[in-house]
C-alpha cells in the first residue's frame, strides 16, 4: 500500500499544484516515449502526461476485478475449446464462420495446446464508465500494451513522494507489483530455459515498454535477429554464450512473429518458432491463434460465452452491439445508422472507428453500402456518452485499460491505464490519436 | 544481468563513445580561452562549419556537437534500459533536457555518473568493457583531431587494449586493424594519421 492521497480531492493538488509541474518532468525523464515512423524515419515524441490520477474505489474495482476475472476466464476456455473439440460450435454458441472467416484464427494452431492451457496470458480489456455503469468496449488479447506507461508514472511519484508525508493517510494499492505478476506468470509457462521479449526495435511504438518491461521482469529483450530455432527448440545467441528460451513474450503479432510458419515475409519473426511452440519446447505469450478472440465480431458473443463455460452471467456490460450479419442488426443498423458507432473488425489502434453521425450523406450512403457488401468486417455500436475526468486541458473523454495476467491463476492489475482525448469534443483516446495517459489509482480498504 | 545480444554490445559501446563525446568536447571547450580565433580552431579541428556560426553555436548550440552527441548517446542508452536501468538511463534523459534549456552546469557529473552506473551495473565482463572500448576510442578520436599530446593519447590506447584484453567479444567489436594501425602511428608520433586510424565497430560481423 502507497500513503499518496488524504481524500479524494487531494488528486486536484496535482492538477494546479507543482507537485504537478514535478510529477510531469520526472514522467518525462524517464524516458516515456512513444515512437512514431513516418516516412521511413523514427521519430520519438513524449506521450502526454497529466499528473492527476483516476481514482477507483475499493468497491468500484471489487466490482470490476470480478467482471475482468470472469471475461478472461471465458476468453481462455473460448480459445481453447476452438483449438481443440470446438464444442462451442457445435452448440451453435458462436457460429463457426465466425472463427473460421476471421483474420485472427490460425488454422495451423489446431489441436496444439498453449501451457497450463492458456492462450492469453496477458490481456488488455478497455472499458468506460457511462450513466455512472462501467461498460467493455474491446478485449485485447494480441499484444495489449500501455502497461508501462502509469508504472512509469507511479515511480516517478514514488521517487517525488518520499518528502510529501504530509500528503498521506489514505491509502492507494501498490501497482508496481506489475513486474513481479508478469515475471511469476512467465515463469509458471516457461518449458524450462530463460525468459526473453521479442521487440521489433525502435521502430515500434511500443518500444519504451518493451525495455521497460524487460528490466521489471529480468528477461533478456530481444529481436528476432537474436533468435534461432534448432531441432524444434528457441536459443538466444548472446554475444559470448548461447541459451535456451523457456518463454518468448512476444511484442510481434502471432503470424509475424514466424514468417515461414504463416507466410508472411515478416522481418521481426524468427523463423520456425511455431515448430518449437507446437512441440511444447517453448511458451509463446500470448498464444498463437489468440487474434480469434480478440476479433472484435467476436466481441458481441463473450457474454454468451460466459453463460456457456462458467454459467453465470456477465458482471460487465457491452455497449449494445450490432452484428451486421445478422438481419435483425443490420436492419436496425439501417434505421439508426446516424447515431451508430461503425468499427471495422480487423483494426485497432482507434483505427477504423468512424462516428456516422460525423459524416456527410453521400459518405453514410457509402459506407452503409459497404457494410451490406462485407457484413462480417464490421460492426455497430451505440455511442455511449463516456465520462470526462478532470484534466490540466479541461475536462476529457477518458477511457480505463485494464490489464489480467493468467497464469496458474487470474490476477487483475490494481491500477491501469487510463487513456483520454486531448481535445474537448474527441471521444477517441487511442495515443496513436495524439490521446494522453494519467495514472489509475485504486483504493485500498 | 542475464546474457548480452550483440546488438546490446554494439549499443553498451555507442553510448560510451557518445557519453564521452559529449564530456570531451564540452570540457574542452569551455577551457578554451574566451578569444574567437581560438574557438574558432577548436571547432575547425573537430570538423565542424564555422565560417557562418558562432563556434559556440557549432559547439553548444541546438544542432551543435554537444547536443548531437548527448542525442545519440540517449537514443543508446534508452535501448538498453534492461541492461543498464532506468536510472543510468536517466543521466541521459536529464543531460539533454538541461542542454534543452542551455544548460550543461551538470553534465559532467551525470556523463560520469553513468559510466559508474554502468560500471556497477553490469556485472558481466563484456558488457562492461564495451562501454570502455567505446570511451576510449573516443577519447583517441577528438584527441587526435585535436592533436594532443602523445602520451595521453597512448593512456587511452592502454585502456583500450585492456579493455579488448579482457574480452573475445570486444575484440571483435573493435576492428583489430585499426587498433594496431592507431598504436603504431602513436609510436611514430603521427597524429594525423592516428585520426585517420580511429577505431570503428564491425558489430555487422555477428549477423553474417
Amino acid at each position: 500500500m502507497l500513503p499518496y492521497a488524504n481524500n479524494l480531492s487531494a488528486t486536484s493538488f496535482f492538477r494546479t499544484g507543482e507537485i504537478g509541474d514535478r510529477l510531469m518532468r520526472a514522467v518525462e525523464k524517464f524516458g516515456a516515449r512513444f515512437s512514431v515512423m513516418s516516412g521511413g524515419e523514427i521519430t520519438e515524441r513524449n506521450l502526454p502526461f497529466d499528473p492527476e490520477p483516476r481514482i477507483i474505489t475499493a468497491d468500484e474495482f471489487d466490482f470490476l476485478e470480478r467482471g475482468l476475472r470472469q471475461r478472461v476466464l471465458a476468453l481462455n476456455l473460448f480459445l481453447e475449446d476452438v483449438y481443440s473439440v470446438g464444442k462451442v460450435f457445435r452448440d451453435k454458441v458462436v457460429p463457426e464462420e465466425f472463427a473460421l472467416f476471421s483474420g485472427g484464427f490460425l488454422p495451423q494452431a489446431v489441436g496444439i495446446r498453449p501451457p497450463l492451457g492458456i492462450y492469453a496470458n496477458i490481456a488488455g480489456i478497455d472499458l468506460v464508465k457511462g450513466g455512472g455503469k462501467w461498460y467493455v468496449l474491446e478485449d485485447n488479447l494480441r499484444v495489449p500494451s500501455g502497461v508501462a506507461y502509469p508504472l512509469t508514472a507511479r515511480r516517478a511519484l514514488e521517487k517525488l513522494s518520499l518528502n510529501e508525508a504530509d500528503m498521506c493517510s489514505v491509502g492507494v494499492e501498490d501497482s508496481l507489483c506489475y513486474g513481479h505478476m508478469l515475471g511469476d506468470m512467465l515463469f509458471e509457462v516457461s518449458c524450462g530455459g530463460i525468459g526473453a521479449i521479442l521487440t521489433t526495435g525502435r521502430s515500434n511504438c511500443a518500444y519504451y515498454e518493451h525495455t521497460f518491461l524487460a528490466e521489471e521482469t529480468g528477461c533478456a529483450l530481444c529481436e528476432a535477429r537474436d533468435l534461432f530455432v534448432d531441432d524444434d527448440a528457441l536459443y538466444f545467441k548472446g554475444a559470448d554464450k548461447t541459451e535456451r528460451v523457456g518463454v518468448l513474450y512476444t511484442r510481434v503479432d502471432g503470424v509475424f512473429a514466424d514468417p515461414l510458419a504463416f507466410g508472411t515475409s515478416s522481418p521481426f519473426g524468427v523463423p520456425n518458432l511455431f515448430s518449437a511452440y507446437a512441440a511444447g519446447n517453448v511458451a509463446v505469450v500470448n498464444a498463437f491463434g489468440c487474434g480469434v478472440a480478440d476479433d472484435k465480431g467476436l466481441y458481441g458473443y463473450v457474454p454468451k460465452l460466459i453463460e456457456y463455460y462458467l454459467g453465470e452471467r456477465a458482471v460487465l456490460e457491452n455497449a449494445p452491439t450490432y452484428l451486421p450479419t445478422k438481419a435483425d442488426d443490420m436492419a436496425y443498423i439501417r434505421e439508426n445508422f446516424s447515431r451508430l458507432v461503425i468499427k471495422s473488425v480487423g483494426d485497432c489502434g482507434g483505427h477504423g472507428v468512424v462516428f456516422a453521425g460525423g459524416l456527410s450523406r453521400r459518405e453514410r450512403s457509402e459506407l452503409l453500402g459497404k457494410i451490406e457488401k462485407s457484413p462480417r468486417r464490421f460492426i455497430a455500436q451505440e455511442m455511449i456518452d463516456f465520462e470526462m475526468l478532470p484534466s490540466r486541458e479541461g475536462l476529457r473523454k477518458a477511457d480505463l485499460r485494464a490489464f489480467v495476467v493468467s497464469g496458474k491463476d487470474v490476477k487483475v492489475w490494481k491500477s491501469g491505464l487510463t487513456r483520454y482525448a486531448r481535445s474537448a469534443n474527441e471521444f477517441i483516446v487511442n495515443s496513436s490519436h495524439g490521446g494522453g495517459f494519467k495514472d489509475t489509482w485504486v483504493l485500498s480498504r | 544481468m542475464g546474457i548480452v545480444s550483440v546488438s546490446d554490445l554494439d549499443r553498451l559501446f555507442w553510448a560510451g563513445r557518445y557519453c564521452e563525446r559529449a564530456l570531451s568536447l564540452y570540457e574542452r571547450f569551455i577551457a578554451l580561452p574566451r578569444n574567437a580565433g581560438v574557438r574558432r580552431d577548436f571547432a575547425r579541428n573537430l570538423g565542424l562549419m564555422c565560417d557562418i556560426a558562432l563556434p559556440e553555436t557549432a559547439i553548444l548550440g541546438r544542432e551543435g556537437a554537444v547536443f548531437s552527441a548527448l542525442e545519440s548517446w540517449r537514443a543508446n542508452a534508452a535501448q538498453l534500459r534492461h541492461i543498464l536501468g532506468t536510472r543510468a538511463v536517466m543521466q541521459a534523459e536529464e543531460a539533454l533536457a538541461d542542454a534543452e534549456c542551455g544548460s550543461f552546469d551538470l553534465l559532467a557529473v551525470r556523463c560520469y555518473a553513468f559510466f559508474g552506473m554502468t560500471s556497477d551495473r553490469l556485472s558481466d565482463v563484456t558488457a562492461r568493457t564495451c562501454v570502455e572500448a567505446g570511451r576510449m576510442c573516443e577519447k583517441l578520436d577528438v584527441m587526435s583531431r585535436l592533436k594532443e599530446e602523445t602520451y595521453i593519447m597512448e593512456d587511452a590506447l592502454e585502456r583500450l587494449l585492456a579493455a579488448a584484453g579482457e574480452s573475445e567479444a570486444v575484440k571483435r567489436l573493435v576492428s583489430k586493424c585499426a587498433v594496431e594501425a592507431v598504436k603504431s602511428d602513436l609510436e611514430a608520433g603521427d597524429i594525423e594519421a592516428v585520426r585517420m586510424s580511429t577505431p570503428y565497430l564491425r558489430a555487422d560481423e555477428y549477423y553474417s
